[in-house]
């Protein structure tokens, strides 16, 4: 009876682990997409010190969240997205329309990426 | 680097937990869905070991679904022979009444070699000496001699022999092992008043056994 008790509670600190895991994913991916809407939106309408605000905001969150996703994710994965949060920041600063709006896609893309890898897909299961 | 040191002792100590959790100690004695377990559990550990890049929960979350699944099926399995049947598979007999089945040799792929360096290692030097031989399902012969090839017991040769009671190590390392003197019934004040007798204190002693007649033996320190 004990031992069943043990298998069960491990399987509920599993289950626990991951649906921490998705939703601190999810959480963070949504946050960060809707700073850089907000970003590119600036950048097109010339309010460029908005712009580099709103950029720097959604860079200094994504760190900080590092500490949390580098947790459950695979570092490589977190170092890249947090490089081109980097890269956004200066051409941002460099009022760069066109490449701001390509990083910010490329973030979009990692995020998703990101996101849509944690969920139990069949396509991600094999 | 000093991270990598880290990892593996964090990982070593959470496979020693979770092999432990699983609750066998020996290879010899696991059944296979626990020995196909310890092998898998290895390998994960390692992973998160040696990869800094990785997050240490992909090393922690498989070993837990499989300590956690391993204990349900154990359990499964101590309920429904059925099951037991699937996954351990049964035992099956080699040598049935001093004959040799050689089907079943043929069936579980046994060459006759392999069957002699068994039966020589539990003494059978003569497969004709052979009652009956079955191979269990974690792949140990059991065997069983023909009756005039057996040694005789104290039974049958009308011996009478004092029951001691089981020889247990009741100081191991100068340290006294509580279990052992409870199986034994012998107390603490005993084993001192003994040493003493001996000259002896605990920390002299590297093993000291006895039984429950009180006849001991004592292995002091080099």
């Amino acid at each position: 009876m004990n031992r069943i008790i043990v298998a069960i509670a491990l399987l509920i600190i599993s289950a626990t682990i991951c649906t921490m895991e998705i939703h601190s994913v999810s959480i963070n991916s949504e946050e960060c997409i809707e700073k850089l809407n907000e970003t590119v939106n600036h950048m097109y309408l010339g309010n460029y010190n908005e712009a580099i605000k709103a950029a720097e905001t959604a860079s200094h969150a994504w760190k900080n969240n590092t500490k949390i996703l580098d947790i459950f994710l695979y570092h490589d994965y977190v170092d890249e997205i947090t490089e081109s949060m980097s890269t956004l920041v200066i051409n941002t600063k460099e009022k760069n329309n066109k490449v701001c709006s390509e990083i910010v896609e490329k973030i979009k893309v990692q995020l998703a990426s990101i996101k849509n890898s944690e969920l139990p897909y069949l396509h991600n299961i094999l | 680097m000093l991270i990598l040191v880290i990892r593996t002792v964090l990982m070593y100590l959470f496979v020693i937990i979770a092999v432990r959790i699983m609750g066998k100690r020996q290879l010899s004695e696991m059944q296979t869905t626990e020995l196909v377990i310890t092998l898998i559990i290895a390998d994960i550990a390692s992973i998160p070991m040696q990869n800094t890049a990785q997050p240490l929960l992909t090393g922690v979350i498989p070993i837990l679904i499989l300590i956690s699944s391993e204990i349900i099926i154990s359990i499964i399995m101590m309920k429904s022979s059925k099951i037991r049947n699937m996954i351990c598979g049964k035992p099956e007999v080699l040598v049935n009444d001093g004959k040799l089945c050689q089907n079943t040799l043929k069936s579980l792929r046994m060459t006759t070699e392999d069957l002699s360096v068994q039966l020589r290692q539990l003494g059978a030097y003569n497969i004709n000496d052979v009652q009956f031989c079955i191979i269990e399902p974690n792949g140990k012969l059991s065997l069983q001699l023909k009756p005039e090839k057996r040694s005789p017991n104290c039974e049958q040769l009308q011996v009478a022999v004092r029951d001691t009671g089981i020889d247990a190590v009741i100081i191991s390392d100068g340290e006294l092992l509580k279990n052992s003197m409870k199986l034994c019934n012998i107390d603490e004040e005993w084993i001192l008043s003994t040493l003493q007798k001996e000259g002896l204190s605990l920390d002299n002693i590297m093993i000291m056994t006895a039984n429950k007649m009180r006849e001991y033996n004592i292995i002091r320190k080099e």
